[in-house]
């Protein structure tokens, strides 16, 4: 009994699937030579699990997109995500466009992923079980960034998470 | 993760203790040591003490003992098996805990002011056992009124004409109410001038707590059911939530009292409406004394019974709080998850193409008229086809389905999948977005897509003529064309580009409008199908610049699909004629192959134009690469170019 209940209980860990709500991080920037990143941010005083759902990066000429997390704290340019749907709950992390977040460590591909020009990345990381192979840490000011390096041209980016009510 | 710890922490405690199996379960005393503390704040005092196995329930939260408004963990033995309980607050507002008895993990629901709990789990029989411990039992109604168990819980009401379990007057002082429902239909005959209802849980005379279909009239009524609260024993006064999209979900209605300033509120997988398409009332009061409520609904007050399954039911005599009726829609999910009942829907396994239209009443032609996605002239292949549709839908609006809606229905093992978006028309000139703030948000809508794992084609639409909003729907459809490969599509089913549908005051054309100056007729709708046919043949061409279609007769009509063409003009001369322009996004390579002296002639379609000509000629071991450009708004057409 003991090691079925134990069993059902780390199935229902796994599986317990809170209420969670969706939101997008976006920005579109022409670039003159220059990178650009966008971050999502955890509040640090919030105990909430968030759950990167997917990043989208389009990039008019070639690019090299990097996936970080755990940098230094971003502080600019401040812009508030959007819920995917008008019922959800204000996210309670902050996102940052052009953003000045420190270097982090990389997430996937080592040496980031190339980008043909004209073409677009997208990258999934939540499984159909609901869990995601990128997370923040609850409780802490951590971050996840897409980056791209220096162009010149057009860069679409996105990041889709989700956060989950306590 | 509390949650998680709070599940892990009993294989800590229970490893302390001997395990019943085996031993009769009713002879060895109970020591629960203290389990280790854990690195977080919501797990408090942990309970111990010892006393003999006949512990049936937990001490009451709150009691000395349980620590504040920590949570307790207790074990208990029912004399069969141990269970685990974990309890919630102090005021037992919130229980986040579960109940191992005989290899079933059931969930507890808030305690405070539960009235009912039916988890429908008899199975056969004519009454429902309350497990609120409140002593509501239900009744089946007799004979073919009665509703018929499923197995692994749950009943199917509306087998019969009118199928219900009857409730004590216990329960009338509710004012919330869950249950967990699956729809088999909602298309029944709508009342007079009043759009399908059908009632979960209905008292006579005066209240019916269910859902509606968008109504009959609307061409996707199948796809979609919102909530309603009917009040007023002639039924006109309700309110009705936003929709959902069909198919199971936990639902909670409320009804709001003058008394502590609260609106009947509906909440759908514990998310709250977002909109509400009348005023919210106060229906309170339609609790009195005097009735008797049924679940499974009932006919009359403008109503009918529910058709579908229940899997569980409960209401509360209080006006939860969204975080309450949150917490309380997820320990049913996860209950109902333990029965088998999975109340996500699954993702799509069909090996059919999809196709898939997405938009606002424009797709669903909800004010009359064949939709276009029924007219698609033109379409090769076999798809099954799912117009989503929605009357009024917003952009922002499809962006939030769409989790729920598209990135389910389209299916990863089939070979095609093509979802056409059109969206703008209820968005265009308001408050909300400026227009290129629109733009962007259509552009959320594809990478949002790509983010989640689509993998199929994404077209978006052009916005078609409208009274008073021209100069705003042009602005944007400027940007689609500007910016879509940027954001993720495939193309663009340019569908202003035909005069009679985006020209500058098509909307007065009445053999292509109706007179709202907004919606297409059956005939508008017709010349979106075949843009949007096109659109979807050029999408999924098989042929490459590797493998172009190769042509070698006099003539040939280039295809949708041909978007790579070889001539080889050796043995005669060669004409290839255009497919039109209109509506497609999308370029056609023509290469020729030889250097005879034939002629190869590229020729438009109509009275179309290619630079400026009816006809351009090919070099020989030449190429062209041509695009299709609208153009100027104000006119709508297009004309292809040459383009590097």
């Amino acid at each position: 009994m003991k090691r079925i209940f134990c069993l059902l209980a780390l199935i229902l860990a796994a599986g317990l699937s809170l209420r969670a709500d969706e939101y997008t991080l976006s920005d579109t920037e022409v670039l003159s030579g220059t990178a650009t990143a966008i971050t999502i941010q955890q509040t640090a005083s919030v105990n909430t699990n968030v759950k990167v759902v997917g990043v989208y990066v389009y990039c008019s000429v070639a690019c090299t997109v990097t996936l970080e997390r755990s940098g230094t704290a971003a502080t600019t340019t401040l812009t508030a995500p959007v819920a995917t749907s008008p019922g959800y709950a204000a996210t309670t992390l902050t996102g940052y466009i052009n953003s000045n977040v420190g270097a982090g460590t990389v997430v996937g591909q080592a040496g980031g992923y190339p980008v043909a020009a004209g073409s677009y990345l997208a990258l999934r990381f939540l499984g159909a079980d609901g869990s995601s192979s990128v997370n923040l840490r609850r409780g802490a000011a951590d971050n996840f960034t897409v980056k791209v390096a220096a162009i010149s041209g057009t860069a679409k980016l996105l990041i889709d998470y989700r956060q989950e009510a306590n | 993760m509390n949650r998680i710890l709070l599940l892990l922490l009993p294989c800590v405690l229970l490893a302390q203790i001997p395990d019943p199996v085996g031993s009769g379960g009713a002879s060895s005393a109970v020591t629960v040591a203290a389990l280790p503390t854990a690195a977080t704040a919501v797990v408090g005092l942990i309970y111990r003490w010892t006393g003999a196995t006949s512990i049936n329930s937990c001490p009451a939260a709150g009691a000395a003992g349980s620590g504040g408004s920590a949570v307790a963990l207790c074990v208990t033995h029912d004399g069969t098996a141990w269970q685990a309980v974990i309890e919630g607050g102090t005021d037992g507002s919130v229980t986040i805990g579960s109940t191992l008895s005989a290899g079933k993990v059931q969930t507890k629901l808030p305690e405070t002011g539960l009235l009912a709990d039916y988890q429908l789990l008899e199975g056969a029989g004519t009454t429902v056992a309350d497990s609120s411990g409140n002593a509501a039992a239900g009744t089946f109604l007799a004979g073919a009124n009665a509703p018929t168990w499923l197995s692994g819980g749950g009943v199917r009401c509306g087998a019969s004409a009118v199928s219900g379990i009857s409730l004590p007057s216990s329960v009338n002082v509710w004012r919330t109410f869950m249950a967990a429902v699956y729809p088999t239909t909602v298309a029944v005959t709508a009342p007079t001038n009043q759009p399908t209802r059908q009632t979960v849980m209905y008292a006579t005379p005066s209240s019916a707590i269910g859902i509606y279909s968008p109504g009959i009239a609307h061409p996707n009524f199948a796809n979609y059911y919102g909530m309603s609260i009917v009040r007023g024993s002639n039924g006109i006064v309700f309110d009705r939530s936003d929709t959902l999209t069909v198919g199971p979900h936990i639902l909670t209605w409320q009804l709001g009292s003058a008394s502590d300033s609260t609106l009947d509120t509906m909440y759908a997988d514990g998310v709250p409406a977002s909109t509400y398409t009348s005023a919210q009332g106060t229906s309170a009061g339609l609790t009195d004394a005097g009735v008797t409520w049924q679940l499974c609904g009932g006919t009359g007050n403008a109503s009918n019974f529910f058709n579908g399954k229940i899997y569980r039911a409960a209401m509360w005599s209080g006006f939860l709080t969204a975080t309450q009726v949150a917490a309380a829609t997820e320990a049913m999910r996860l209950d109902l998850r333990q029965q088998g009942v999975g109340l996500a829907s699954a993702q799509n396994t069909s090996s059919t193409p999809q196709l898939i239209a997405v938009g606002d009443s424009i797709t669903s032609a909800g004010t009359g008229g064949t939709p276009y996605t029924s007219q698609l002239t033109g379409l090769v292949g076999t798809w099954t086809i799912t117009n989503f549709g929605v009357n009024g839908e917003h952009i922002d609006g499809m962006i939030g389905q769409a989790p729920d809606r598209e990135d389910l229905k389209w299916s990863p093992v089939a070979a095609q999948n093509v979802i056409i978006f059109l969206g703008g028309a209820n968005d265009t000139g308001g408050a909300v977005y400026t227009d290129a703030q629109l733009a962007s948000r259509v552009c959320v809508y594809a990478q949002q897509r790509r983010a989640r794992g689509y993998r199929g084609k994404l077209l978006v639409g052009t916005n078609l003529s409208k009274t008073g909003a021209e100069s705003h729907r042009e602005a944007l459809n400027t940007y689609i064309r500007r910016q879509w490969q940027g954001c993720g599509w495939d193309g663009v089913a340019d569908f202003a580009e035909d005069p009679n549908l985006g020209a500058d005051g098509a909307y007065a054309n009445t053999t292509y409008f109706n007179v709202d100056g907004l919606h297409p007729k059956t005939a508008g709708y017709a010349l979106m199908g075949a843009i949007a046919a096109r659109s979807v043949n050029a999408a999924f061409s098989s042929v490459s610049a590797t493998e172009p279609t190769l042509v070698t007769g006099t003539t040939y009509t280039i295809l949708d699909a041909d978007l790579f063409t070889r001539i080889d003009s050796t043995a005669n001369n060669v004409t290839v004629t255009l497919p039109t322009c209109i509506g497609t996004s999308f370029r056609r390579s023509i290469k020729r192959a030889d250097a005879s002296a034939n002629a190869v002639t590229v020729a438009a379609a109509g009275s179309e134009l290619i630079d400026g000509s009816a006809s351009i000629t090919i070099a020989a071991r030449g190429s062209v690469l041509l695009a299709p450009i609208a153009d100027v708004p104000a006119t709508a057409g297009c004309h292809w170019e040459a383009v590097p």
